[in-house]
């Protein structure tokens, strides 16, 4: 009876523990999308970046537990002209070859009335700024990410065509992560 | 025939970089002529300082945290090698004034016959002054996946600087900077055709930098070749991280062409040479360092297309 009692007691403990354990999700390029668009006075032109890698980790379900970590790999980015990707490469933007990693990781994330607000520390170049930013966030079997926000790339020493060129640029993120 | 950037960028060019750089750079050796024919060679070196500085100052004009222009006294975490260019540009000016200066000492101590200990000592501190200023220009990438550079990037270095300031000191001072001048303008053309306009801008600065310095001495007639030392490290330190940073189809030969066209100077060194013909030595000179900034951009340009006819 003690045997019984002791392993109904063990399994009971590891379901609870399972439950409130922190859910884990691979990010990658697949499943996690980053795209940007940067204006000029004349138009504009859309890109992104191919690969990336890192972890999101949401506990009991609750996304304002939701810690993202993630590398982005600067030389896979791509853009809607290949001439204007080599330009994106170079010094006068990302310098990929100077700084081959571009990093995101979270320091807190809101609830607010219409979802979520996350912030967070990106580092491009070099240089670390907070940025926050509004986004829709699930988090299940799968955890669903999506946000659409602008930041000012001079604040990453980004200031090739200044007064050319917008300095905000609309970045898309999304993410679609299963466990 | 490329062709021409939209009027804007080009008034925008001439109003932050050109006028403050040239016309910065002129100003100052006048101000130094009117010391006399003996403050020319500082002059030079001084106006080769102010002309940067004054263009680097006005080209972009941000907030100094977020500038985009080269800062030499302002590191802001692991810094880009390029961003150490003007600093090598610095030491060398410096290091070159003082060895001319401690080679004129010397040549009052030492007897006539003895005078090539002077001339020791002049290029041992130059270098040394290479071989230090080197090491910051060649990343460690760089340097890791082309060893041989640790040693060809100061070799190039200090022949450029012998060739340069042997034809200056034959009182071709303007001139030499004339040629840097072309020089840099070139590689300011091959850095916009491999996509960097960043690295075009600091081509045309220092470019016209030398040209306002070699329109000024040239019209008092004084010594320039104190403004040499600049671009001993500045050109191969621009040319060889302009090409590993930078992503398109202009040949590596276009680079180099570049890079080594002052080496075109050397053989003028040679007494025999030097002694000929004035016009046909200044002739010569001339068409042998623009042919291979000839050869460099019709390289660039029948491989790739600037980057204002894309986009």
């Amino acid at each position: 009876m003690t045997r019984i009692l002791f392993a109904v007691g063990t399994a009971a403990l590891l379901v609870a523990t399972a439950q409130s354990a922190d859910q884990k999700y691979a990010l990658t390029g697949e499943n996690t999308t980053i795209t940007f668009v940067g204006k000029k006075p004349d138009g504009k032109h859309a890109g992104g970046f191919k690969k990336l890698s890192g972890t999101a980790t949401v506990a009991d379900g609750n996304p304002t537990t939701l810690a993202i970590e993630v590398e982005i790999d600067t030389a896979s980015l791509y853009s809607d002209d290949p001439k204007l990707t080599a330009h994106l490469k170079a010094p006068d933007f990302f310098s990929v070859k100077d700084n081959p990693k571009a990093t995101f990781k979270t320091t807190k994330v809101e609830k607010s009335e219409t979802g979520f607000t996350i912030t967070g520390d990106l580092t491009m170049l070099g240089k670390t700024k907070a940025i926050s930013f509004p986004a829709a966030i699930t988090a299940g079997d799968a955890l669903t990410l999506t946000s659409e926000f602008k930041i000012d790339r001079t604040a990453w020493g980004m200031t090739y065509g200044k007064g050319k060129i917008d300095d905000e640029a609309a970045l898309k993120l999304v993410i679609n992560a299963k466990k | 025939m490329p062709p021409l950037p939209p009027a804007k960028d080009v008034l925008d060019a001439l109003h932050h970089a050109v006028l403050p750089a040239a016309g910065g750079a002129a100003l100052v050796v006048c101000l130094f002529a009117l010391l006399g024919r003996r403050a020319a060679a500082l002059g030079s070196a001084v106006a080769a300082v102010v002309g940067f500085g004054w263009a680097n100052f006005t080209f972009d004009a941000v907030s100094w945290e977020n500038t985009g222009r080269v800062i030499p006294w302002k590191a802001d975490g692991p810094t880009p090698v390029w961003h150490w260019l003007p600093r090598a540009a610095l030491v060398l000016v410096v290091v070159g004034l003082l060895s001319r200066g401690i080679g004129l000492l010397a040549t009052h101590v030492l007897p006539t016959h003895r005078w090539w200990g002077a001339n020791l000592l002049v290029w041992s501190a130059r270098l040394a002054a290479v071989v230090v200023v080197s090491g910051w220009l060649v990343s460690e990438a760089a340097a890791t996946e082309s060893p041989w550079l640790r040693v060809a990037f100061p070799a190039v270095m200090l022949l450029s600087w012998v060739a340069l300031d042997g034809v200056a000191r034959y009182g071709a001072g303007a001139q030499v900077a004339a040629y840097q001048s072309a020089i840099f303008l070139t590689a300011g053309a091959i850095l916009l055709y491999a996509h960097s306009a960043r690295f075009m801008d600091l081509g045309v600065i220092v470019g016209c930098v030398m040209f306002g310095v070699a329109v000024a001495a040239g019209a008092a007639k004084v010594d320039a070749s104190g403004a040499v030392p600049a671009g001993v490290g500045f050109l191969p330190g621009l040319m060889l991280n302009g090409r590993l940073l930078t992503e398109s189809n202009v040949p590596v030969t276009a680079f180099w062409l570049v890079a080594l066209a002052p080496l075109t100077l050397l053989p003028f060194l040679i007494p025999a040479v030097a002694r000929q013909n004035r016009w046909l030595v200044i002739s010569l000179r001339t068409v042998l360092l623009l042919a291979p900034l000839v050869v460099a951009v019709v390289l660039a340009a029948g491989h790739e297309k600037l980057v204002f006819e894309e986009w």
